[in-house]
């Protein structure tokens, strides 16, 4: 199950220059241990909104994921309280499923059966 | 204005970098490829969170009353799902670990380098000082 390839993560110095450049005061500061948790936490979001253009492509019989299949999970990808939904079956990186499918949206026009489960071990 | 776009623009391409890799990685996991142009709204989309995040701990710091963002910010800002705040928790407790381990290392050579100081410092009396 472990990768042989060696992981990407985003690079310490780019996280904490996008933060610093985003905060409204120019005086606010990030201390080194809150960089690499943000880091993690970015690298959780793009895996996500990744995951779900991927499901949603398979789910359109699609070969190649594509702007259209990145573009319908958009809306859904906002955070949302309590719940944590995994994909069953696929166990490679920890899929921390923060954000709620919506499955009554308008959106969601993909007949997705997402299985509703509580996320508990992570790695 | 043009100095802060190209810097902008080079963060933006940083972002975009890493988050490629992540996508591909993801994609090939799944037996499929992945547009160019869907890594760039995934990159776009993951730039236009940081600023979401950014916003969000620089306000959780100074409802603290810091100018530093700190881990506690980090988790407040994970703490809409249970398994997204543990799996925080764990790295934070992780890099507490190694913050203890890097400081007692350095601990130990400090006080290594100071007695072999103190001997070259005897056996250079007299001579030469900077």
């Amino acid at each position: 199950m472990a990768s042989a390839e060696p992981e990407v993560v985003f690079k310490k110095e780019t996280v904490s220059k996008v933060l610093t450049m985003f905060f409204k005061d120019e005086k606010t500061k990030v201390s080194s241990d809150a960089v690499s948790l943000m880091a993690e936490m970015l690298k959780i979001f793009a895996v996500e909104a990744a995951r779900r253009a991927i499901k949603q492509a398979e789910n359109e019989d699609c070969d190649v994921v594509d702007l259209e299949h990145v573009e319908k999970i958009l809306p859904e990808l906002r955070f949302s309280g309590g719940r944590v939904i995994s994909l069953p079956g696929t166990a490679l990186t920890p899929h921390i499923w923060w954000m709620q499918w919506n499955r009554s949206s308008s959106h969601d026009c993909t007949g997705v059966n997402w299985e509703v489960q509580e996320c508990g071990d992570v790695w | 204005m043009d100095e802060n776009e190209s810097h902008s623009q080079r963060l933006r391409a940083a972002v975009h970098y890493t988050v490629g890799g992540l996508c591909q990685g993801a994609a090939a996991a799944c037996g499929r490829d992945i547009s160019r142009q869907a890594i760039a709204a995934v990159a776009e989309t993951t730039f236009r969170q940081c600023d979401i995040f950014a916003k969000d701990l620089e306000a959780f710091s100074r409802h603290a009353k810091r100018q530093t963002v700190t881990t506690d910010d980090v988790k407040l800002l994970a703490r809409r799902s249970t398994a997204l705040s543990n799996f925080i928790q764990q790295k934070s407790e992780e890099l507490a670990i190694h913050n203890q381990e890097l400081k007692e290392k350095r601990k130990k050579n400090a006080t290594k380098r100071k007695s072999k100081d103190m001997e070259e410092n005897e056996a250079a009396e007299g001579g030469t000082e900077n």
